[in-house]
């Protein structure tokens, strides 16, 4: 029994991580392409997933029509953040665009908290069933989100390497004021880089409200650390690091409570995340040790 | 009914004292047997170990000693891995429109020893009044009002003038007023005070029916 435990906690903990890969890849696409952090990421998905609930719950729909409606008003926020927290900030300082983006998400979880009165919002399922395996049991739904994981993380590189606005924002990213030169419209690819994320955001958000079967402003705080921890232990910049750190680190959560209990579980999981950071800085894909 | 098993937020001073000191205890005392507990924090969104602990144990009862968004969680896990106890228990804190707005039908039948239902004409009415104005009033927000009218009551009986001049008068006759209070009038009847000046307040039960709370015992009848 021990052993369908353990092997039990190990895959529910990678296919919720699924959700935590979701949330990184956000973090970690607008580090590739303009080298901050957007503090608000989580707190606008939360935000896109509970717009998508409120408009199916008034005008009514099936549940699946969430996700595009999340997407959707993610993207919105996505733009709505850019201009706010970026556009006008001057980007050579590292703290300002963080401190604007903690900013917003402090707003954003203010204004969930208003508009629902904190209260925890049933979310309809999605994708249901459970498939019964001999012992095991593996949740359709998790297995949805981390189909869509896969599935937008070969979306992003194909934007990324197979169009031309990839190659403005590889360009954008890398040289900017060489891409300017070549006439690239540097506002407009950052801006299109927050529409990009804020959709994937409002979209990661409907999915994880679906997996866990709620909405909570409580959810807000979680998922951006999650989401940074994982961005970090990927490598900042890396997609498919986000994928793997986001299983990887779902599983640990899972192993480690299993272990050593939930009051001993989040040490571990840092502990992951300092160990990442002292011997493996760049992330699970970096090919060197980068450090001072 | 002969076993119980409970799921507890570990890291809330009141869920924790409330399994670990009051029901637990007590549900040893009382024969039944104990077998363990889940535990998860307040903030958690995944509940696949505890649902899992919760089906091996297989208890009679379960209790669930959290807030409503990690209680309808563990309610929906629980319903998912098929965890079907004889009877289920919540948090008093629980007993709010919360629960019902996250998880109503996996919270269907839950029982809770609560400090507010609307079983009194002066309750009735004070949930009257919160309805107006697109509220709900329950057992937080049944305490606040009641607290409102402790201090209306002080400051009629003690004269208060409220004007600049009487101010720290004002102040030390409302410490010294809350302070002689032995028992108040509350909604459901009066509320006692210990010795350390801890309330005891009526209760009553509650459980959840189609997607609303309805009283189940009530011991003030």
């Amino acid at each position: 029994m021990l052993l369908v435990d353990l092997a039990q906690s190990i895959l529910d903990g990678v296919l919720f991580g699924a959700t935590y890969a979701l949330i990184g890849i956000g973090f970690t696409l607008v580090f590739g392409v303009m080298h901050k952090i957007n503090m608000a990421y989580a707190a606008a998905s939360v935000g896109g997933a509970y717009a998508a609930l409120r408009l199916i719950t008034l005008i009514g729909g099936p549940a699946w029509a969430s996700l595009l409606i999340a997407a959707a008003v993610g993207g919105l926020f996505g733009l709505f953040i850019y201009w706010l927290c970026f556009r006008f900030i001057p980007l050579s300082n590292p703290l300002a665009t963080l401190m604007s983006t903690v900013g917003m998400f402090l707003l954003a979880e203010e204004i969930i908290v208003h508009t629902t009165d904190g209260m925890p919002q049933n979310y309809p399922v999605v994708v249901g069933g459970i498939l019964h395996l001999g012992e095991f049991m593996i949740r359709g739904d998790l297995v949805f989100v981390f189909a869509c994981a896969i599935l937008a993380m070969l979306i992003l590189l194909y934007l990324l390497y197979r169009t031309k606005l990839g190659t403005a924002t590889r360009a954008v990213s890398q040289q900017p004021i060489a891409a300017q030169l070549v006439g690239i419209r540097i506002n407009q690819v950052n801006a299109l880089t927050f529409v990009v994320t804020g959709m994937l955001g409002g979209f990661a958000g409907a999915l994880i409200g679906s997996a866990v079967g709620l909405l909570s402003p409580l959810l807000v705080v979680p998922l951006t650390i999650k989401g940074l921890i994982v961005t970090v232990i990927g490598g900042l910049g890396s997609i498919p690091g986000a994928i793997i750190a986001g299983l990887l680190v779902g599983m640990a959560e899972n192993v480690f409570q299993y272990f050593r209990g939930v009051t001993e579980r989040d040490i571990y999981v840092m502990l992951l995340l300092f160990i990442f950071l002292v011997f493996r800085p760049g992330g699970i894909f970096s090919t060197t040790v980068k450090r001072d | 009914m002969k076993s119980i098993f409970g799921g507890v937020e570990e890291d809330f001073a009141h869920s924790r004292a409330t399994w670990y000191a009051v029901m637990k205890e007590v549900a040893a005392k009382e024969g039944f047997e104990v077998k363990g507990e889940a535990k998860w924090l307040l903030n958690d969104t995944n509940f696949t170990n505890q649902a899992r602990e919760a089906r091996r144990a297989a208890a009679d009862i379960m209790v669930i000693s959290a807030h409503p968004f990690t209680t309808c969680g563990m309610l929906k896990e629980m319903a998912r891995q098929g965890v079907a106890p004889k009877l289920l228990v919540g948090l008093t804190s629980s007993s709010s429109l919360e629960t019902l707005q996250g998880c109503a039908k996996e919270a269907e039948a839950i029982i809770i020893p609560t400090s507010f239902a609307p079983v009194t004409p002066e309750a009735q009415a004070a949930a009257d009044n919160a309805a107006k104005f697109n509220g709900s009033l329950d057992l937080h927000s049944a305490a606040a009002y009641e607290n409102v009218m402790i201090l209306k009551q002080v400051i009629e009986s003690e004269g208060i003038m409220a004007k600049p001049d009487t101010l720290q008068d004002d102040r030390n006759k409302i410490r010294a007023g809350l302070a002689k209070l032995q028992q108040t009038t509350g909604l459901l009847g009066v509320t006692k005070r210990t010795p350390d000046r801890e309330a005891i307040k009526p209760f009553l039960f509650v459980h959840a029916k189609a997607g609303k709370w309805e009283v189940l015992h009530n011991p003030l009848n």
